[in-house]
């Protein structure tokens, strides 16, 4: 078993499992939506992009689907902080349904990682 | 009298098989510079960023106070705000609330987490931009840049290495580009010392890797391998790659043993040149045919000396080589073929102390050694003729004073010969065939040479009367008006006057007349090599000839007048749009150009252009007009080489 394969495969999955876990539930109530679920999103899938830095393991579409979901849920991020400090009115569902259709972006860039990481370990036991 | 032929090995040459062509490789493993660094940066940025989140997230659970003393957490934009600003050590305020003192301990420990980290990740980026691996795969993106970018014919070098500087200078000087590989960083940085008029593009690297040499151009259209190092298995690596991998492209190479020099052959190059072999030759050429010797290094130094002084009887008397290496065993062997007595003594035994010597050289692999012996034997024997081995110039200055004959340096006896092959690539038949002839012959030509051009070493031209690069004159010879080689180098302004040129050779396909007379009809198609000065050849210098020779570039006869023997000046009228077509001389052939002979045409990026004989200026940016028919410079690059062996050239020169 290669360590740095299970690290980078719990880091992709994580970065995934974590937008999901964001983007599920009304798109305009922001009781359902946990700003932390997005902060940690953000710091694993900024972690995952730097996985993939190593050209070697994985192609460089790998990398652009990274480099994708972390600037819509930087995107994301940017939105709730301008509504919450910025924004006279506070988090309106204006605001948070676009926050998380930004992190649906994000999850739909993340699951393409996730498959492309999939389809990789079965061809690799084919071979 | 042995065959001079035979002793320079001009009738050793090898056919290579028949390959077709294949993708030549530029992949290099570490040209993604950017990949590199982000690789190595992964475990620098993976600490900076646990560390700064772990931080913020910490800073947002710490409870503090706001200005009025209510309970107040930081929002995470509040948190990110701060673990910015002392993440990067900058750190000058507590916002938005001054903090709590739980806050000011967690703030504490992360400053010095997080400047820790941030001082990690920095020390290994600026590391990294020092490492060579970095600096190697950056220089070499860039020289792949630069060489994609050149746009002219590209006579691409393969390593060529900085000894041969000269071959470096001249070529620059031809306006003919090139690029450097050497695997050593001295020399290749003396390419940015050398000041050549172009830019030239040079890389550190493993000339032996075929990627390597992909990247330097050898999947470009037109180039040529020139491979220089003074490594022999280098050399036959590219030998090897260049025949292999692109099999019509022409490759020169240097060695320094017969076992390499075999190897090589079998690839088929143009030319393998083993320097110390050629000097032997030399040296033997120059004791049969004085003359010979004389004419041809006259023709190709590179130089721009005067003609050489000429020594007789030198192949009488008695020779002594001095030599500790394979260097003497090659030069006595040439020498014996010659016919000349000759002893080999070795540098240990001190210097010779013999009187009456006709003649010695001085060969040891030592260059300070060398010029100690010469001098040795200068004092005991003042009429003798001296050669004195040396690695580079370096000692130029000592030998001007010393009275020494001959100085031999093997890199300049290759840029040389490399130069004389590919700069025009028909001198070198030339060349072949002007040793197969006779000692008068070469005293004529020399004669008569030195009296139409004087003494100074003649440029050298290749013309070609194609549809491409004489048009005025095919339009004329296709009409069946004739029209002979003392008509071509008279001058177009003036058709009384004779240009200061002179035509060495004739080439009509498999045909070659050497030193063609005045009288010989030329056709559609014919090559001539012309040797003359450069007001007969070269660019045009200015003032009001400039607009003269322009003039010629036009120059499309319809008649004997417009050929200039009734109104020299005279310029066609702009064609109007309706006979355009008819008029002007385009890209199209001429139908009787496509009678080819059987030549070999080297690989061509921009062909025929009749645009450019209407503004002769925007060939490769600096071409001149020649001042017979205008042609580009580029001429080699174009030209079609007669492939014919040396054997059966005389058809034409025997009728």
């Amino acid at each position: 078993m290669n360590l740095e394969k299970v690290v980078f495969g719990f880091f992709v999955l994580l970065a995934a499992t974590l937008n999901f876990g964001f983007f599920v539930g009304d798109i305009a109530d922001a009781r359902v939506h946990n700003v932390w679920e997005l902060f940690l999103a953000v710091v694993v899938n900024a972690i995952a992009t730097v996985l993939k830095f190593d050209r070697t393991q994985l192609g460089a579409v790998h990398l652009a689907t990274s480099l994708v979901a972390l600037l819509q849920l930087l995107a994301a991020t940017s939105v709730w902080i301008w509504a919450v400090q910025v924004s006279a009115d506070g988090l309106t569902p204006t605001h948070i349904s676009s926050v998380v259709s930004l992190s649906g972006g994000a999850l739909l860039a993340n699951i393409v990682s996730v498959v492309l990481l999939v389809v990789e370990t079965a061809s690799f036991r084919r071979r | 009298m042995p065959n001079p032929l035979h002793l320079f090995g001009f009738d050793r040459r090898v056919r290579a098989r028949r390959r077709r062509a294949v993708p030549v490789p530029t992949a290099l493993p570490r040209t993604d510079a950017v990949f590199l660094v982000m690789r190595r940066m992964r475990a620098p940025f993976l600490v900076v960023i646990t560390t700064f989140s772990f931080c913020t997230a910490g800073l947002t659970f710490i409870p503090g106070t706001d200005g009025q003393g209510n309970p107040y957490r930081m929002t995470a934009f509040d948190a990110i705000y701060q673990m910015t600003m002392t993440v990067t050590t900058v750190g000058y305020t507590e916002a938005p609330y001054a903090f709590s003192y739980p806050q000011r301990m967690w703030v504490m420990m992360s400053i010095f987490l997080l400047v820790v980290s941030w001082a990690y990740a920095l020390g290994v980026f600026f590391s990294l931009l020092q490492e060579p691996a970095f600096v190697d795969a950056v220089a070499t993106q860039r020289f792949r840049r630069r060489v994609r970018r050149l746009r002219e014919p590209l006579r691409s070098s393969p390593a060529m290495v900085l000894p041969a500087a000269p071959s470096g200078a001249e070529l620059d000087e031809r306006r003919r580009r090139f690029v450097v590989l050497d695997n050593q960083r001295s020399k290749v940085e003396t390419v940015a010392t050398e000041q050549f008029a172009a830019d030239v593009p040079a890389v550190e690297g493993d000339c032996r890797q075929p990627a390597m040499l992909g990247v330097a151009g050898l999947d470009r259209p037109t180039c040529a391998g020139l491979a220089l190092t003074d490594d022999d298995s280098a050399n036959l690596a590219v030998v090897m790659a260049v025949s292999v991998l692109r099999p019509g492209v022409p490759v020169l190479a240097r060695c320094s043993s017969h076992v390499f020099q075999d190897r090589m052959e079998q690839f088929g190059p143009e030319a393998v040149i083993n320097p110390d072999d050629r000097f032997g030759n030399y040296l033997a050429l120059e004791m049969l045919r004085p003359v010979t010797h004389q004419l041809l290094m006259w023709l190709m130094d590179n130089d721009e000396n005067h003609l050489p002084a000429i020594r007789n009887g030198l192949g009488r008397g008695r020779w002594i080589v001095c030599a500790d290496g394979a260097f003497g065993d090659l030069v006595t062997t040439d020498l014996r073929e010659a016919g000349v007595e000759v002893d080999l003594t070795h540098p240990r035994d001190g210097a010779p102390r013999d009187s009456g010597i006709t003649g010695f050289v001085s060969g040891t692999d030592d260059d300070i050694v060398n010029i100690a012996l010469a001098e040795q034997v200068r004092l005991t024997n003042p009429e003798a003729h001296i050669v004195v081995r040396q690695k580079n110039a370096a000692n130029k200055a000592v030998l001007a004073y010393l009275r020494v004959d001959h100085v031999y340096i093997a890199t300049e006896l290759v840029a040389r010969e490399v130069l004389a092959r590919t700069l025009t690539p028909v001198f070198w038949r030339f060349a072949e065939l002007a040793v197969a002839q006779d000692e008068a012959w070469a005293i004529a030509l020399r004669d008569r040479l030195v009296e139409r051009l004087r003494r100074r070493t003649p440029d050298r031209d290749l013309l070609t009367l194609s549809m491409a690069d004489a048009p005025g004159l095919v339009h004329w010879l296709s009409r069946g008006m004739p029209f002979t080689l003392g008509d071509l180098v008279r001058d177009p302004g003036d058709r009384s006057a004779e240009l200061p040129v002179v035509p060495l050779l004739l080439a009509r396909g498999d045909d070659i007349l050497i030193t063609p007379g005045s009288d010989v009809p030329v056709r559609v198609d014919d090559q001539v090599l012309l040797v003359g000065s450069g007001e007969g050849l070269g660019p045009p210098r200015g003032g009001p000839a400039l607009r003269r020779r322009r003039g010629v570039c036009r120059y499309r006869p319809r008649g004997p007048h417009d050929l200039g023997l009734a109104h020299p000046h005279r310029r066609p009228p702009r064609p109007s749009p309706g006979r355009r077509r008819l008029r002007r001389p385009t890209t199209r052939r001429h139908p009787r150009t496509r009678r080819r002979p059987r030549t070999r045409r080297l690989p061509t990026t921009r062909r025929g252009g009749g645009d450019r004989h209407t503004d002769c200026a925007g060939v490769a940016g600096s071409a001149p007009c020649h001042p017979i028919l205008c042609f580009p410079i580029a001429m080699a690059t174009r030209g079609r080489v007669p492939i014919a062996p040396p054997s059966r050239p005389h058809s034409l020169s025997r009728a």
